[in-house]
């Protein structure tokens, strides 16, 4: 079995209470800080490499006064939403893998691990290939329902939540079992119907190319009625690591938080992933990173962490995609495969096998 | 009772169990050639096969694609069977399996890899570059879950899993990428990563046939191998086995099997999982009889779900548009089987 207690027992709330020079505060700021200063790097970049590359002074121009120019229209209706699509969605991600991991005590929670991107897939497949079956909603709304719904599935088959190990095997079987009926449908497809292949291929790897200010603003939605509630979840998160008789003992009731903490971190992805694609294993990353950063695993903290790092992560992932074969453009998911995806198998590797 | 020694009643059973067994595959191979839109008789199969004059057009053309499609089966089945029992026995987890360790990812995404950027294959070799591309694929895919996995000190199997289903998922999204790339074969590409037998052709029946026989005689090495590990590293050690030695000849020789025997078929989900656990019960987990006793469990799954595949036709489902192929792959018989399975596995292990 994996140690998933390791990291979770070393640290308490009132870790990042105490005053010091080199405290969790200060740490908090020092990461929020550099994460800024990325973002702000990467957002330079996205706004001024492409076709045509433009000077920073020309982008911060059209940026302020709107001048109907081609690349006024350029910077702010296609490359600007883009650049927020990204870290909204990488902040939801970063936010709801704490949520997942410390409420499931599972280090290697990821949505797309748990089915989530899956299910979000399969319904982009109905909607792309069969319209005319498909409910009569928004596709976003069904794509959020199917993947939150697929993640629940997975924990209740898997019944015991806290064994990383079944959650994990049960999301694989989950994923393959709706990948196939997914690839049943691009198989059954009609012959005029295949052009829409592309496109849905690109929203299946994870994509931010195709943002608008309509996704931007569902994503801010999103974001800021879950954040605070995020936010606010992290004395439970914390509560709940001290084990589920300390919880109880404390006024709470374990399962019923426990499943809770699960629904609120889909509200968070479900969005994320239903708008911007599936983007593997950016939920995964984003909160070690955070703790390893921050030195604590106090929830609320590391959520706010991970939020920034989960979003730097999901704008270099699309930096990364239009600028490496520039100027054919790969879609964000590149991150998954690249990166994000190769340390969480190192990560597992390395974790200490309890005996 | 009386008269017999538990040993003698064992290996009765043992054997009567076997019997039972292939002639139910045998049933089953009768089924799959004899059934479908012409029903081939064993003389008309004969004779189609022959291309005898007596023989029809349709009953020719019949006995040859239904032929080289239950062999095929067959032959994919069987080794994926036998390269599910390894894995199990080198994991010493009953969940392990082909589709799970990331072996069968490897070996797909290699293929796609090489079908979307590699050198067009022409039509003689296609097959056998295809297997090589899979072996390369899946023992670079399994191998690297092996390597991944000692970094933190020991190879505990639990977390070899892990590492597999991560990296498969990380594999998966490469896939994806190269089908980006793919343009109008993607379909193609996701009819074969599927798992879809129909169109085989004898060389392609050859060519699986031939790697099969190829890796028989290492899998045969494995089998005591194998059986040493299951007593565990230190009795293994102990007898004179270097565990990762034998740990690492397991892997690559199932890692092979899978490749091979998916090369030309595509994804068959779960039978490299669900096939050793069929003949678990019914033979113990001495390798030397649930080596052969998988590889006939999985050739028995896979010759059903295409038996399933080619009888149950999109046309003939209440669909509300047209559709674009009217066969449905195996495999998609097999992930949902599968699927089932393991969930019950896993909700009565661990």
């Amino acid at each position: 079995m994996i140690d998933t207690q390791r990291r979770s027992a070393a640290a308490l709330p009132s870790d990042n209470d105490t005053a010091g020079p080199r405290t969790p505060g200060r740490r908090l700021a020092l990461v929020l800080a550099v994460a800024a200063a990325a973002s702000l790097g990467l957002a330079v970049l996205q706004l001024t490499r492409g076709e045509p590359v433009l000077g920073v002074g020309d982008a911060i121009d059209v940026l302020r006064r709107d001048d109907s120019s081609t690349a006024a229209f350029l910077v702010r209706e296609l490359r600007l939403p883009r650049v927020l699509a990204a870290l909204l969605a990488g902040a939801l991600l970063g936010a709801s893998g704490v949520l997942l991991q410390d409420s499931l005590r599972n280090p290697l929670a990821d949505p797309s691990l748990l089915g989530v991107g899956q299910g979000a897939s399969f319904a982009m497949a109905l909607f792309t290939f069969y319209p005319e079956i498909a409910p009569p909603l928004p596709r976003t709304a069904v794509s959020l329902v199917a993947g939150a719904a697929t993640g629940v599935v997975v924990l209740l088959i898997a019944g015991r939540i806290r064994d990383s190990i079944r959650v994990i095997l049960v999301g694989a079987v989950m994923t393959g079992f709706l990948g196939s009926i997914t690839s049943l449908m691009i198989l059954l497809v009609p012959p005029d119907r295949v052009d829409s292949f592309a496109s849905y291929q690109r929203f299946v790897i994870g994509s931010v190319s195709t943002a608008t200010w309509s996704t931007v603003a569902q994503l801010a939605i999103w974001f800021a009625v879950g954040l605070p509630f995020a936010i606010v979840a992290g004395r439970v998160l914390d509560l709940l690591k001290l084990g589920d008789d300390a919880a109880a003992s404390a006024g709470l009731e374990p399962a019923r938080a426990r499943i809770a903490l699960m629904a609120l971190a889909m509200v968070l992805v479900a969005p994320a992933y239903a708008l911007v694609g599936p983007i593997g294993f950016v939920a995964l990353l984003a909160p070690h990173m955070a703790r390893g950063a921050l030195r604590t695993t106090g929830a609320r903290p590391v959520i706010g962490a991970a939020a920034v790092l989960g979003a730097v992560q999901v704008l270099g992932a699309d930096v990364l995609g239009r600028l490496l074969l520039f100027p054919r453009e790969l879609p964000a998911g590149l991150w998954t495969v690249l990166i994000a995806g190769p340390f969480a198998v190192v990560f597992v590797g390395r974790l200490r096998a309890a005996r | 009772m009386s008269s017999h020694s538990p040993t003698a009643v064992r290996n009765e059973r043992r054997a009567l169990l076997a019997t039972i067994t292939v002639l139910l595959v045998a049933f089953g191979l009768s089924v799959a050639i004899g059934v479908g839109s012409v029903t081939l008789t064993p003389s008309s199969w004969i004779a189609g096969l022959q291309r005898d004059s007596d023989a029809s057009n349709r009953e020719i053309i019949a006995a040859h694609a239904r032929t080289t499609r239950a062999a095929m089966a067959v032959l994919a089945g069987f080794g994926l069977g036998v390269s599910g029992a390894l894995l199990q026995a080198l994991y010493r987890n009953p969940l392990a399996g082909p589709s799970i360790t990331g072996v069968s990812q490897g070996a797909i995404t290699a293929v796609i890899v090489w079908v979307t950027f590699g050198p067009a294959a022409t039509a003689e070799n296609g097959t056998v570059v295809m297997a090589l591309v899979a072996i390369v694929g899946g023992s670079a895919s399994g191998l690297a879950t092996y390597g991944i996995s000692r970094l933190g000190g020991s190879v505990d199997p639990m977390r070899l899993i892990l590492i597999g289903v991560l990296l498969g998922g990380v594999l998966a999204s490469a896939t994806s990428f190269a089908l980006l790339r793919a343009g109008e074969r993607a379909p193609a590409i996701i009819r074969w990563i599927s798992g879809a037998l129909n169109s085989t052709s004898w060389d392609e029946v050859w060519i699986v046939a031939g790697g099969l026989a190829l890796l028989a005689p290492f899998t045969l090495w494995c089998i005591p191998l194998g059986n040493a590990l299951a007593l565990g590293d230190e009795s293994a050690h102990a007898i004179g086995q270097s565990v990762p030695m034998a740990r690492l000849a397991m892997l690559l020789t199932a890692c092979a099997l899978t490749a091979v025997s998916i090369a030309r078929v595509g994804g068959l989900a779960f039978v490299g999982l669900v096939a050793p656990h069929l003949a678990r019960p019914r033979v113990g987990s001495d390798l030397r009889r649930l080596v052969p006793a998988a590889g006939l469990a999985g050739a028995g799954l896979v010759l059903i779900a295409d038996g399933l595949a080619r009888n149950l036709r999109p046309s003939t489902l209440p669909l509300p548009f047209d559709t674009a192929n009217n066969t449905l792959p195996a495999g998609l018989f097999l992930a949902v089987f599968g699927g089932l399975f393991f969930v019950r596995t896993i909700r009565r292990t661990a």
